[in-house]
């Protein structure tokens, strides 16, 4: 199978991402993950397109020759890469990330003071071509009337909706199951309920009521956790480029101020005297989309930095950036606090 | 004629006027995914467009359970 | 403002329109069935004028001017051969047969369409109206006169020609259309499940119980791949990606017999500068300025051109690669309008 000559390359969805003390490989068509160590990795990076296996093995001396075999061996067998003769037609993956939408995510925050024109804002928010929203409601309020204004949605290109709805409002099954018919972008989950359960309501459909017992707060902070990460080709080259969680995010919290998402406390304007459209313009509200977690204290030395989504504020103290809300997983050993349910 | 897993090969008459490849009809029974409904009219297309799906989550605020 | 000739569910044209929205372009999309598209004509007053002393051409759509026309990039992305412009039933009473007299009407009424798509093929444009599939054969015999290594191929329908072409080959051909494949069918046998109908490249190992008498076919030589190559094609530049079929069993005959949940590795990859000559030359040959055209790369690394899709989706190729081609193609079409 192998021959003198050979080079080995990884496929260019295969892509190693170095950690503080371990490594992984990203597979961006399976959506999963491989760890490996970190001596692995520097052997991984290597120009692999001029060196041919043998030069690989003599540039770490070598030491790791046995290693080498093992391993290339074992990633061509799953299918990560593979041995050839002649590297030079095969090219790496372009690292740019081009996005047609205006907006990609947004959160619009409801509770019973909120006065502006929610209508309105759907419409902005349309226009600018977002793909994802989610609405948060707190306070018992009417509900109908919000789902009402949703219809503006109705042929837009909108994704998904998420509708995060508090249990106390008592919502029957039977009502929330016509949201779902009438609006087949939206999601609903009912946080606060007594117990945490999935419902399907609908016939040959995927798509269920979530009651979560999880409660969501103002100051709720994100979660973080093996399970929520996405490995997915425009994740990562999302993540490699800007902020994966704020890049052309637009929220607007309860009293209408526009701001990258709900909880950072900076306000760039509100949507009552601002258009959506002028405010992402300002340099100073695109800032944060280039604070990727590659320029991010502790995310930089974390080998999960680009699939791991956080919409936390950053704060800089001297020249070094911090993210504000940061997650209980510690890249200097490998291990994950405990964590602490909100 | 070869019949992998659950695909057949449809029976074609032989006739002189059917090319060689039409005897390679295969047929599969196969799992509706109900995925219609992920299809909806939308201004922007002229046409139908995807729904429910997009490459990364708005925000995690609860755990999954 | 481009004009986009598609189907009515087409993901690679949508993807178009976001950029075209990202740029703030107008657009306007036809698939020649939906009735408000200005080209179709239902109840909707059309009237051309050509010609005279003072040569007056105007074309109007419900009082719509469309001599402008001419100014609009176009995309022909997947334009429909016909337009179903009429839907009016009427009384029909005569011995001439009703069928000869509406397939008369259809030919007629087809003309409006074609003028448009024809005239429109003037235009700056991506891709073809007239040339939405090739003949294979001349593509073959073409691609070989420019250069470019094609399979070992046999059109016959003679038995006797066809056991020495086996013999010659191995013991080791395939089957494949010489047109395109068949319409996908899904039969329903209930709610949940489906009878799917096919078509798929073929190896055939024995002739054994294989037809005696058959059409004039198309049958090629097979070749053991290393992997496949997909170039995409469009204003002159080349986008390829090597396709890792072989990995999986299922997909080494032909790639798109991919089951659902598999995943196929796309590399990008650049083709030898010879064979990138080739292709230019056989696309200028073809007056196709978009295509998509597989190649295989033989175990012996030898290239063999297999075919050319005028209409083919490039969306794969775009994505796994990240090439960035709807972007691309958005730009093109804003970049060629022409001015007043």
């Amino acid at each position: 199978m192998k021959n003198k000559e050979d080079h080995f390359i990884l496929f260019s969805t295969c892509i190693p991402v170095k950690g503080y003390v371990s490594s992984l490989i990203m597979d961006l068509d399976k959506g999963e993950y491989l760890e490996i160590p970190n001596e692995l990795y520097d052997i991984l990076v290597t120009d692999h397109f001029k060196y041919t296996i043998e030069e690989v093995k003599s540039l770490f001396n070598n030491d790791y020759d046995e290693g080498i075999n093992q391993y290339f061996q074992y990633l061509v067998n799953n299918h990560y890469g593979f041995y050839t003769s002649n590297p030079s037609p095969f090219q790496k993956l372009p690292l740019h990330f081009d996005s047609p939408h205006k907006v990609i995510s947004s959160i619009v925050v409801i509770n019973k003071d909120s006065k502006y024109d929610l209508t309105n804002v759907f419409q902005q928010l349309d226009a600018l071509d977002c793909q994802l929203l989610q609405i948060r409601i707190y306070d018992k309020i009417e509900v109908a009337r919000v789902i009402e204004t949703l219809k503006v949605l109705s042929k837009s290109s909108i994704r998904i909706i998420e509708l995060y709805l508090p249990a106390f409002l008592k919502l029957s099954h039977e009502v929330l199951k016509n949201i779902l018919v009438d609006f087949p972008r939206i999601l609903i989950t009912v946080y606060g309920a007594e117990k945490s359960k999935k419902v399907s309501v609908l016939k040959n459909s995927s798509r269920i009521i979530k009651y979560t017992n999880q409660k969501l707060l103002y100051s709720s902070k994100e979660v973080y956790s093996k399970n929520l990460f996405t490995v997915s080709r425009e994740m990562f080259l999302e993540s490699v480029n800007y902020n994966a969680g704020l890049y052309r995010k637009v929220c607007i919290d309860h009293e209408g101020s526009i701001k990258n998402y709900v909880s950072h406390e900076t306000a760039y304007g509100n949507i009552k005297d601002n258009l959506i459209a002028d405010i992402i313009q300002k340099e100073e509200f695109k800032e944060k989309y280039y604070l990727k977690n590659d320029l991010i204290e502790k995310c930089k030395d974390c080998q999960f930095r680009y699939m791991c989504l956080s919409n936390s504020d950053i704060e800089k103290k001297g020249k070094n950036y911090y993210k504000i809300n940061t997650c209980t997983y510690n890249p200097y050993k490998n291990t994950w606090e405990p964590s602490v349910n909100i | 004629m070869k019949a992998k897993n659950n695909s057949t090969q449809v029976k074609i008459p032989e006739n002189e006027a059917i090319p060689f490849d039409l005897y390679y009809i295969t047929s599969t029974k196969k799992k509706e995914i109900p995925r219609e409904d992920f299809k909806l009219e939308m201004d922007r297309y002229y046409g139908k467009g995807m729904i429910m799906d997009f490459y990364k989550d708005n925000s995690n605020m609860f755990y999954e359970e | 403002m481009p004009l986009i000739f598609s189907q009515e569910i087409d993901f690679p044209t949508n993807r178009v329109f976001d950029w075209l929205s990202f740029y703030d372009a107008d657009y306007n999309k036809y698939t020649g069935l939906n009735l408000k598209d200005d080209f179709t004509f239902d109840d909707k007053k059309i009237t051309i004028s050509l010609g005279g002393i003072d040569k007056k051409n105007s074309i109007k759509v419900k009082d719509k001017n469309l001599n402008h026309i001419d100014l609009f990039p176009v995309w022909f992305r997947r334009p429909n051969k016909v337009s179903i412009p009429f839907t009016g039933d009427f009384k029909y009473e005569s011995t001439y047969p009703k069928n000869l007299f509406s397939y008369a009407i259809k030919q007629r009424n087809t003309i409006f369409w074609d003028y448009l798509g024809n005239k429109l093929e003037s235009n700056n444009h991506l891709g073809s109206f007239k040339t939405i599939s090739l003949n294979k054969p001349i593509v073959l015999e073409l691609a070989q006169k420019f250069g470019l290594t094609i399979p070992s191929t046999l059109i016959t329908n003679s038995k006797d020609d066809l056991n020495l072409f086996f013999e010659n080959n191995n013991h080791r051909i395939i089957t494949k259309s010489i047109e395109e494949i068949i319409i996908d069918h899904k039969h329903y046998l209930n709610d949940e499940e489906y009878l799917h109908f096919y078509q798929i490249t073929n190896l055939l190992e024995s002739l054994d119980n294989t037809p005696s008498k058959f059409a004039p076919s198309l049958f090629q030589e097979y070749i053991d791949k290393k992997y496949e190559i997909r170039t995409v094609f469009f204003n002159n530049e080349f986008y390829s990606a090597s396709v890792f079929t072989q990995i999986n069993e299922d997909t080494k005959i032909d790639m798109r017999n991919r089951k659902a949940n598999h995943f196929t590795r796309y590399m990008p990859y650049k083709l030898d500068s010879e064979i990138e000559a080739g292709i230019l030359k056989l696309m200028n040959h073809l007056e196709l300025n978009f295509g998509v055209i597989d190649f295989i790369k033989s175990i012996d690394n030898e290239y063999y051109f297999l075919e050319i899709n005028p209409v083919g989706q490039y969306g794969d190729v775009s994505l796994y690669c990240n090439y960035g081609i709807h972007k691309k193609i958005a730009e093109y079409l804003i970049k060629n309008e022409s001015k007043k």
